[in-house]
């Protein structure tokens, strides 16, 4: 995670309004980058259907199959997204730039026939859908889920510049040519002309790994070892990614949901709101890449570089402390500014509903969210800043409380009625999060026992 | 059940060498009585071929891996604070070399009957923790703690294996070094109550302070070469004191403290070792080996001045050579046979040859390699001992058995030899005479006072075979070993007795 940061770093220092702009916008999309252009994809395709007089959009199935495609993508590919950073990670390390390549072919290969397998039997064994559309359906079920495999082989080699192009180029070709063929083909068209975005985007990341690691033609399964060797890393993955999703999946499944077509459950009252109030995350995670990236990482690294190049005692505290200090600091700067922006858009919601041409049944749902995200993105960064310290065991431990809680809290909300939709995200976010910060907290505060006296013997 | 269970650290019977001969020849010679060996080893990859025949009354070996990376889990319940509690205080105690908390440790952390804190926990516990950083700060270390850590870490480790180390059941425990053998014979008798022998052949906490002061896998700041430093760095005086600590526990829980001569018994006293439990039972020779003995009163055409050893660097042979070259001009018909193999250090033996070249004494001086000594001891006049540093070396017994007088340096038990240990030893008059080491003028006197005076010499050398057959009698120092384990047997049998008659 060095080279991004100290480039960060450089962008800031130029003291710059731009550059500092530059350097946040930068960050931002290469954190919720993703998202966030998908989010603003189907927004735009949603104005657009309008625009046109579509007003059948929320009718079809077009969008339930979008998220659906999305969702469960995330949550299969979670399983192999840490342990892959992490062999990525030591591949690097270890400057074996030549297995990179057959790595990716062999990670591709894996997640798209399993992929494949998922998405064929989904489409063709429980839906009744017209074929060209049920086959464009899969395709983009497996480019999305290979899309995330490139973001994670992009992510480890740094280059974040290459991430933002592809999901820009890509979200351009998915709004024009999903606009432009949904004219001459319907609904089919829209997702052939959404899939085709997509795969623009996934062509574009692998031509950058391409490119950047030129190796011979191979396949390489040797990272399935890491899934052996941190299974918890795995579990933090998947529990994580089927944690977010899980109350949108439990709303789409209860009362205020509803059956769209075969398999595809939608539920807009919930949906929307949350999607949206996604994006006002934003701010934290670019700061949050900012601060970790830079000054926590400087800290962090004094700390073990002390004990490595032997230093005495009373000096390994004082790098702890400097730790911890700039850990604080991190995570008060987000308190505010992220704290600062929640509000804002809280007390902005009505504004906001209007000119979104969104329900006003929307608001309330919209306000929980908007807290709700704030907290899970902090839950989210306590636990990253756990995975620096490798506290694997603590990290899989907090995912899975935050899995269950959110399951156990929004059907509760769902039972209470609509006036408590939006509550168990929240509190589930809540709780993970008090978990994350006092498990950190307790952790940073032993940092040196736990470095020095867990460390096995042999 | 054995009689007595012998402690060995990496010697007998994986090793060849002084010691373990020692070992080899002792229970050989005592055939009545029932032995077990106990031996430390650092670990299963370490060479466990057995280098000599081990006698039928050795009953059974055990083996102890000190270097292996798993330590006991098991405990039993109990206060664990109170315990950690007994643990600073131990340590505490350390500072001052006083061990008497050490039955309270070894029943709260050690013994698996009775342990409220497993090996393990000790060894991860957050409260070890607490103790080693403040243990840290008040040897007031400015330096590396990653090294203080692991210094602990790796001295601590046998310990603790040490601890779970299966113990055979015997009525007496004889160590043959302090160390962790002599922790295991202080844990043997915490667990079994038996007596505890302890018979060291070198000063084991000082051999190890040697090899330790020379070790270049122990960390120390590096320092400008131009300043002359006498302070060892920290962690090599950690080292250090763990085993001046293992000497002196062993020490403070045997019934007697053995040793080969009266030096080693004073730094054994100075050691910590209670004088009064102190003794020495030096090694013996077979008298029957050496039934030749020199003719007296047949003055020889030629003098020969033997060295008798192996031409190896801790000898010193460069001395006997300049002292040779001395003697030389004096006596130009005096013959100077260097008895012993010289494949040992093939660079050292080089130089001597060099230098006995250089010296122009290719003609009277001559490596021998190896011979049989025996017959070669009546037809020498003089036997010459140079080293820098000695046990109790066996060419002056057999020299002096033969008849024939020495002349060696000032170290081990070179001294007490030659002129006697005990005043009823002494009365026999000297057998030899003393030289500082590394000097060959002082050599070279002696050498030439001695075959300047025939009746001198010849009665030098009837008082040694005198003392040799008196106190180095092999078959009598058995005999003292076997007196030693008899009465200790007998004292554990009746405690034994004792203790079933009482419950």
């Amino acid at each position: 995670m060095a080279g991004i940061g100290f480039r960060l770093r450089k962008m800031l220092d130029q003291e710059s309004y731009l550059a500092t702009i530059q350097a946040y916008l930068y960050s931002g999309l290469i954190s919720s980058g993703p998202w966030l252009i998908t989010v603003l994809v189907l927004g735009a395709i949603s104005l657009l259907q309008r625009g046109a007089g579509h007003w059948s959009c929320e009718q079809t199935i077009f969008r339930p199959t979008v998220v659906y495609a999305y969702a469960f993508s995330l949550i299969v590919v979670g399983i192999l997204q840490m342990p892959l950073t992490r062999y990525l990670a030591d591949l690097l390390f270890a400057r074996d730039f030549a297995m990179y390549l057959p790595t990716y072919v062999g990670a591709l290969v894996l997640v798209g026939g399993i992929q494949l397998a998922i998405g064929a039997t989904a489409v063709f064994g429980f839906a009744d859908w017209p074929l060209a559309y049920a086959a464009h359906a899969v395709m983009l079920y497996v480019t999305v889920s290979l899309t995330w495999v490139a973001i994670i082989f992009v992510s480890a080699a740094k280059d974040f510049y290459s991430i933002s192009l592809a999901y820009v180029v890509g979200g351009i070709v998915s709004v024009g040519a999903g606009y432009g063929l949904q004219n001459v083909r319907g609904d089919d068209g829209y997702m052939l002309g959404f899939a085709l975005g997509q795969i623009v985007t996934f062509l574009l990341l692998s031509l950058r790994l391409v490119v950047e690691f030129p190796s011979a033609l191979a396949v390489s399964f040797d990272f399935l070892r890491y899934l052996r060797r941190f299974p918890s890393l795995a579990i933090v993955g998947f529990s994580y990614n089927l944690a977010i999703w899980a109350d949108k999946i439990l709303f789409w499944l209860g009362k205020p949901g509803r059956q769209v077509d075969a398999f595809l459950h939608a539920c807009e009252l919930y949906d929307v709101p949350i999607f949206l109030a996604y994006l006002t995350i934003l701010p934290s995670m670019s700061l949050f890449l900012i601060r970790i990236e830079t000054s926590f990482y400087r800290a962090y690294k004094g700390f073990y570089s002390a004990i490595v190049h032997k230093r005495s005692l009373p000096a390994i505290h004082r790098e702890r402390d400097s730790l911890a200090d700039s850990m604080r600091l991190s995570i008060g700067r987000l308190l505010k500014v992220q704290g600062t922006v929640s509000l804002v858009c809280i007390a902005a919601a009505p504004y906001l509903v209007g000119p979104l041409r969104l329900d006003w049944a929307y608001l309330s749902v919209l306000r929980i969210g908007i807290l709700g995200a704030f907290l899970q993105v902090l839950f989210l960064l306590a636990s990253i800043a756990l995975l620096y310290f490798e506290f694997r065991t603590e990290t899989m431990l907090l995912t899975l409380a935050f899995l269950l809680t959110n399951v156990a809290a929004s059907w509760i909300t769902l039972q209470l009625g609509v006036a408590y939709y939006g509550y168990g995200y929240l509190t589930a976010s809540f709780v993970a999060l008090l978990a994350a910060v006092i498990v950190l907290d307790r952790r940073v505060a032993a940092l040196e026992y736990i470095t020095f006296m867990q460390q096995p013997i042999g | 059940m054995a009689d007595v269970c012998l402690i060995l650290e990496g010697t007998y019977p994986y090793i060849a060498g002084g010691v373990s001969t020692w070992v080899h020849n002792l229970i050989r010679a005592l055939p009545r009585v029932r032995f077990s060996l106990l031996t430390v080893l650092p670990s299963r990859e370490t060479q466990r071929e057995y280098r000599y025949e081990v006698p039928q009354n050795v009953l059974s070996v055990t083996e102890c891996f000190v270097h292996e990376y798993s330590v006991g889990d098991a405990r039993c319940r109990g206060s664990r604070r109170q315990a950690f509690e007994v643990v600073a205080r131990f340590y505490a105690d350390l500072k001052r070399r006083d061990y008497r908390r050490l039955p309270e440790l070894y029943r709260l952390v050690g013994d698996p009957a009775s342990r409220v804190i497993s090996p393990r926990e000790l060894f991860y516990h957050r409260r070890t923790w607490q103790m080693l950083t403040a243990a840290y700060e008040d040897a007031q270390i400015d330096d590396s703690f990653v090294d203080f850590f692991w210094t602990w870490r790796y001295s601590h480790l046998p310990l603790l294996r040490l601890i779970d180390a299966p113990i055979p059941r015997a009525s007496v425990y004889h160590t043959i070094s302090t160390g962790y053998a002599g922790l295991l014979a202080a844990i043997a008798k915490l667990r079994t109550g038996a007596p505890v022998l302890v018979t060291e052949h070198g000063i084991y906490s000082n051999e190890r302070r040697i090899e330790i002061e020379q070790a270049q896998w122990i960390y120390e700041r590096k320092v400008d070469s131009a300043v002359i430093t006498e302070t060892v760095s920290p962690f090599k005086q950690m080292w250090i004191e763990l085993f001046e600590h293992l000497s002196r526990i062993t020490y403070a829980y045997a019934d007697q403290i053995i040793t080969l001569f009266e030096n080693n018994r004073r730094l054994q006293i100075s050691s910590g070792a209670p004088a009064e439990r102190t003794r020495v039972i030096p090694n013996g020779i077979s008298l029957t080996a050496f039934k030749e003995r020199k003719q007296f009163g047949i003055k020889p055409e030629v003098f020969q001045v033997a060295f008798v050893g192996r031409v190896v660097s801790i000898k010193d042979v460069k001395t006997f050579i300049r002292a040779c070259r001395i003697v030389h001009e004096r006596r130009p018909d005096t013959r100077f046979p260097i008895v012993g193999p010289y494949d040992e250090e093939p660079e050292y033996y080089q130089e001597c040859a060099a230098m006995v070249g250089a010296l122009g004494l290719q003609d009277c001086l001559e490596f021998t390699g190896r011979v049989d000594v025996r017959a070669l001891y009546p037809r020498l006049d003089l036997v010459v001992l140079t080293s820098i540093s000695e046990a109790q070396p066996l060419a002056i017994l057999e020299a002096n058995l033969c008849g024939v007088a020495c002349v060696a340096t000032d170290v081990g038990a070179c001294s007490e030899l030659l002129n006697g240990r005990t005043p009823e030893d002494r009365a026999l008059g000297p057998s030899g005479l003393i030289t500082p080491i590394a000097d060959p003028a002082a050599t070279a006197d002696a050498i030439c006072t001695l075959l300047a005076d025939d009746q001198r010499r010849w009665a030098m050398g009837a008082a040694g075979s005198e003392r040799v057959r008196r106190f180095y009698n092999e078959q009598n120092l058995n005999f003292a070993y076997l007196e030693l384990y008899r009465h200790y047997v007998g004292l554990s049998e009746r405690r034994r007795a004792q203790v079933a008659s009482d419950s």
